[in-house]
């Protein structure tokens, strides 16, 4: 198949702690969502490929099998991927692949992920276990913690501040106080976010990504079938992926991941197009840090100046690169497995002109980097117009 | 005592223990017990692995033979826990710290016994703490 896969619609839930609603209720609320400005139905749709990273938070077992039911696609072919936080992204690529190798025309992504059914503390456990079970959990590293660490040397060999982590929380609450989509719909000041309670040092709460529930969808096709669905379709023009040691112990940088580069690099090949193209990027700023490294391991800053640029706010609209303009992982909410599909569906709004007060004006080319555990996984997709 | 398998002792290593014990960690708990930090070495290809491994991912060779690791290290990273996971609630705030170690080695590790923030680049050691009589951690402790 030598056509362009193309995204043809999208769909998100309401991102939050959704209290009475199951993974089954948000798969829906997200499918019913993509509906609404689909020209056509789910019996245009042949194949799903379901995005959750862990069935503990939610207590289903084999999870894809009861959202593919309940989205009334029982029957027809589905395949549950997992790769921690870059789940949903993950799932684009499976899907993206089935397109390609011309198993289906046009296949569902879906991402979702029901977390805040267990305590604060206990959800902290689950994801600490995507650590080294063996030799690096067993000493009680979060994951906050894991980003602390890459934060205090970051620190040390460039400089970055506090001030620094700290803006990148002010700008995510700044943006997601404008997505009505989003988890924590409020603005946070500069001292608000560098005085609030300590989570892992040097991180405290405003530098950490919500524990969230929500789901989100995007149908992806072929070039040539796209007008059927929709007059814009966004054409999915480079995907690279890479991965890292599994103990952070074992890593060469810690100041970088080896694997968003490695992404990076392979996307931007793919796509004939390099940092200074993009428009607008969504990044996995699941910690502050994150965020900063990331501008880094993309390429929109040298390496060390991604801080001193979150601070000039040069990754607002207006700035050199806009990043996480929909409130990002620490405003909108990060339900671990929705969360690659909904920076997808994101970059869709914002080349579609449809991001209201988020738009960034004639955004032509779009990136979206996501990130699993801290670098085991990454997946960086860029996106385009035309 | 045909047909009965007597199984030897197990050890056990960090403060909790999340997957089935193997061999292999038993016997790094009980080498840690006697305080000895034992990493193992590929005879083919020379490839050193801290923490020790079943066989060498470089060239899939199964005959390691183990090396007493230098207990010096140099602080490359560190975060103070504040908000724990479950398991390690009553023991936060504590610090987890990566370690430089000898011919790139390194492992992750609490650091302990310092009384101001640590500093990227300080000096440690690397110790054994028995915690139970089957139960062992490493630390870093300031050199």
């Amino acid at each position: 198949m030598d056509e362009n896969v193309v995204i043809v619609g999208g769909g998100h839930s309401k991102f939050g702690k959704r209290q009475g609603l199951g993974i089954r209720e948000l798969a829906f609320e997200a499918v019913e969502s993509l509906l609404n400005d689909f020209k056509k139905g789910m019996e245009d749709i042949e194949a799903s490929v379901i995005g959750i990273a862990g069935e503990e938070f939610s207590g289903q077992g084999a999870p894809a099998a009861v959202m593919q039911d309940e989205i009334g696609m029982a029957g027809k072919p589905t395949l549950r991927v997992e790769s921690a936080c870059a789940t949903g992204t993950a799932a684009i690529k499976a899907a993206y692949g089935w397109i390609k190798a011309g198993f289906y025309d046009t296949v569902l992504v879906l991402g979702v992920e029901k977390m805040t059914s267990v305590s604060s503390a206990r959800a902290t456990e689950l994801m600490a276990r995507a650590g080294d079970v063996r030799w690096e959990s067993p000493y009680g590293c979060t994951f906050p913690g894991y980003y602390a660490l890459f934060a205090s040397a970051h620190m040390e060999k460039y400089g970055t501040t506090k001030e620094m982590l700290s803006s990148v929380g002010v700008k995510a609450h700044h943006y997601g106080a404008k997505n009505p989509l989003a988890h924590l719909q409020k603005e946070v000041s500069l001292s608000e976010a560098m005085n609030a309670v300590p989570i892992a040092h040097p991180l405290n709460l405003y530098d950490c990504s919500l524990i969230s529930d929500g789901a989100s969808a995007i149908v992806l096709t072929r070039e040539s079938l796209a007008k059927e669905f929709t007059d814009t379709p966004i054409k999915i023009k480079g995907i690279g992926s890479g991965s890292d040691t599994m103990q952070i112990a074992h890593r060469e940088s810690l100041t970088s991941l080896k694997g968003a580069k490695i992404a990076a690099q392979k996307a931007y090949k793919m796509a004939g197009v390099g940092p200074n193209d993009i428009d607008v990027a969504e990044v996995h700023d699941c910690f502050t840090i994150a965020e900063i490294i990331a501008t880094e391991d993309l390429e929109f800053f040298e390496l060390g100046e991604g801080g001193p640029a979150a601070l000039d706010q040069q990754t607002y609209i207006g700035g050199k690169i806009p990043v996480n303009v929909d409130g990002g992982l620490k405003s909108k909410g990060h339900p671990l497995g929705a969360t690659g599909v909904s920076q997808a569906y994101e970059i869709r709004k914002q080349l579609l002109g449809e991001a209201g007060p988020r738009q960034v004006d004639g955004a032509q080319i779009g990136l979206s980097h996501n990130v699993g555990q801290s670098g085991q996984f990454v997946n960086v997709i860029i996106y385009g117009r035309d | 005592m045909e047909g009965i398998n007597v199984s030897e002792q197990e050890y056990k290593f960090g403060y909790v223990t999340y997957e089935e014990p193997v061999p292999l960690t038993s016997e790094f708990a009980k080498n840690l017990l006697e305080g000895k930090v034992i990493g193992n070495q590929c005879t083919k290809c020379g490839a050193k692995y801290l923490p020790p491994r079943n066989g060498c991912s470089k060239c899939f060779n199964r005959d390691l033979v183990p090396f007493e690791v230098n207990p010096e290290a140099t602080l490359r990273a560190f975060t103070v826990i504040h908000f724990a996971p479950e398991s390690f609630t009553d023991k936060a705030p504590y610090i987890v710290a990566v370690g430089q170690m000898e011919n790139g080695l390194g492992v992750l590790a609490h650091l302990v016994g310092v009384t101001s923030m640590p500093k990227v680049g300080m000096q440690m050691k690397l110790v054994a703490q028995k915690l139970d009589q089957d139960r062992v951690v490493y630390k870093f402790v300031k050199a």
